[in-house]
């Protein structure tokens, strides 16, 4: 069969199209690279905070956007993960190992609840995992050997290596930055690919993505479960980093804001996703800025966020139904069409 | 029975096949044959049970009685996502083209059963996924180029025109490499140059021995296509046979072609 090799290079070429968004992801690295040796302690955390947020958010992004599910309880994920890696930890499991392992125990309990959740269509996964989050919250606060409601304190630092250990925020938020780098390579290669076309597929057309031969029920489950292994990830670096977990550390509301996370950023794109942990993160400390302000309620920063989110939702569906880096991307793809046929 | 039929090998068949919703009996001990290399239209009036057995036909509803094989084995037993693997593509009319995905992606996912490589494998850019990914995207270039599609590949398909929309579905279904291509409805909503486009490339197929199977409500595309026509009505077959048998069927005019003639 001939084909016209010219015309197929050219129009290869012309997909790669702009090179700003690459352009954009490589200042964005740099200055993501350099950051932690400028910040205090203070601002280090929130910068490991942002990186393991975006963690979560990458992969609730292919489960949302692209296998079109829906988690409303993702941080459980999170949860599983920390207590993983707390309790191997402080049973003598080296740190290393139960940093590997935890990301396989979030994925084991997605599986459990995954399977009968994904053979049932429309929003069941969306309640069952704010039920699991529900459930395994309550399950772990009156569990002694899970340190019940006052959690688990002096969770040892990760240690790399026997010599090697993770001391500084510095040194986590440098750890947080390569594995988000990981986690979006990865998920590119994915959706770049036979399986990641599949899902987007199915994201769309049920019906039509099966008639290709995409096997829509367990493509929607391995999606399930590598959000959920993110997730796990997340929550080890988290529990290592912070040294403290209880359930408080896994509310329902940080589920909640992962979910705004993606829909703000642009659940379509794992970049939305990053861009989304972004905003969300520096939103969340403007408001516990706020919300602790002298003379305040306790419950103030939760009552801050709760309306904070909504009415950022109200504003992003109104306004940037696709997300904030879809709405720029048309924008800029306006800007330099206009300054090409100026040319 | 046309002369054709009987040297070829049989691909499809389905055999009296039934079923009600509720008190509406949608198909009634339906059979019928395809063979290798023919191009077979299934016609009939709204509700004479066309749409009801393409759905049972691709797995999407189980009959209530009675069962379908494909190259002599049953597929009562295959999930509708295996069909792709087995050669049998599958086109629905309300089928939407997958959003935020390019022509030539939207095709790359046809050949999803033809690659094997899974999650991992993508994820970590093994070099199997680059021979795979590789292949697929010279394949899909192949039928790029044959559908026309070439000035369009890169954009989103949900943006083209329906004509358009319908190819990709067609360069999809074949960048599976079916023996089987199953079309429901593929000539409704498009205009009549569009309708023409589509003729000429299913005409193709069909020259270069692809079997097709047509449902369709357009009386007049099948006629110019298919080789041997079956007639449904009210959930029954009525008739079979080459195009001239049928247009010359008192029981056929009476029931489908006078209305359809007049409409």
């Amino acid at each position: 069969m001939a084909i016209d090799t010219q015309k197929v290079q050219e129009i290869s070429k012309s997909k790669s199209g702009s090179r700003l968004p690459l352009f954009g992801a490589a200042i964005a690295l740099i200055v993501a690279l350099l950051l932690p040796s400028v910040l205090n302690s203070a601002n280090s955390s929130v910068y490991v905070y942002t990186m393991l947020y975006a963690i979560v958010a990458v992969g609730l992004s292919l489960l949302i956007g692209y296998a079109g599910q829906v988690s409303l309880g993702q941080a459980v994920f999170v949860a599983v993960g920390a207590y993983t890696a707390a309790i191997l930890s402080a049973h003598g499991v080296p740190t290393i190992l139960a940093f590997i392992l935890a990301p396989f125990v979030s994925m084991m309990v997605a599986l459990i609840v995954g399977i009968p959740l994904l053979t049932l269509r429309g929003n069941y996964l969306a309640f069952g995992t704010l039920a699991l989050q529900l459930i395994i919250l309550g399950v772990v606060a009156n569990t002694t050997f899970l340190g019940g409601s006052l959690g688990i304190p002096s969770i040892p630092q990760l240690g790399l290596t026997s010599s090697l250990q993770l001391g500084s925020a510095k040194s986590y938020a440098w750890l947080s930055l390569v594995l988000l780098v990981g986690v979006l390579i990865v998920s590119r290669n994915l959706i770049n690919s036979r399986p990641g076309r599949g899902l987007r597929a199915l994201a769309t057309t049920e019906i039509g993505a099966a008639a290709a031969g995409v096997p829509v029920g367990r493509y929607r489950l391995y999606a399930f479960l590598l959000s959920a292994a993110y997730g796990g990830i997340a929550g080890a670096v988290y529990a290592f980093f912070t040294g403290f977990i209880s359930p408080n550390s896994f509310s329902v509301l940080l589920s909640i804001e992962f979910i705004v996370m993606i829909m703000v950023g642009g659940s379509r794109s794992i970049w939305g996703a990053v861009v989304g942990a972004f905003v969300i993160s520096i939103l969340v400390q403007v408001l516990n800025t706020l919300g602790t302000l002298h003379g305040l309620p306790n419950s103030m920063p939760a009552i801050f966020s709760y309306a904070a989110y909504g009415l950022l939702l109200v504003v992003i569906i109104r306004y940037m139904p696709d997300g904030i880096v879809a709405w720029f991307g048309k924008r800029l793809g306006r800007l330099t069409t206009a300054s090409k046929n100026l040319d | 029975m046309s002369l054709t039929e009987q040297t070829r090998s049989e691909i499809l068949r389905v055999d009296s096949v039934s079923k009600t919703f509720g008190a509406v009996r949608a198909l009634h001990d339906v059979s019928l044959s395809v063979s290798e290399g023919e191009c077979r239209g299934i016609i009939g009036a709204n509700g004479a049970g066309k749409s009801t057995l393409f759905r049972i036909i691709a797995r999407h509803m189980s009959s209530d009685s009675g069962h379908v094989s494909y190259r002599g084995k049953s597929l009562a037993h295959s999930p509708a996502h295996s069909l792709a693997g087995m050669g049998l593509a599958i086109v629905f009319q309300e089928a939407l083209p997958f959003q935020d995905m390019t022509v030539q992606e939207n095709i790359m996912v046809g050949g999803h059963s033809t690659l094997r490589h899974g999650f991992l494998a993508a994820m970590l850019k093994t070099p199997s996924r680059r021979v795979e990914e590789n292949e697929i995207r010279t394949r899909s270039w192949e039928i790029i180029d044959r559908l026309g599609l070439s000035d369009i590949a890169n954009e989103h398909a949900q943006e083209l025109p329906f004509g358009m929309q319908r190819l990709v579905q067609i360069g999809r279904a074949l960048c599976g490499r079916p023996r089987l291509l199953l079309l429901d409805e593929p000539a409704s909503g498009l205009r009549f140059q569009e309708r023409n486009a589509l003729a000429e490339v299913l005409k193709k197929l069909i020259s270069e021995g692809l079997t097709v199977m047509l449902v369709e409500h357009d009386v007049r595309f099948v006629f110019s296509l298919a080789e041997s026509i079956t007639v449904l009505d009210l959930g029954e077959v009525i008739a079979e046979g080459t195009p001239q048998e049928i247009r010359e069927n008192p029981q056929v005019i009476e029931a489908y072609l006078g209305t359809a003639a007049n409409a």
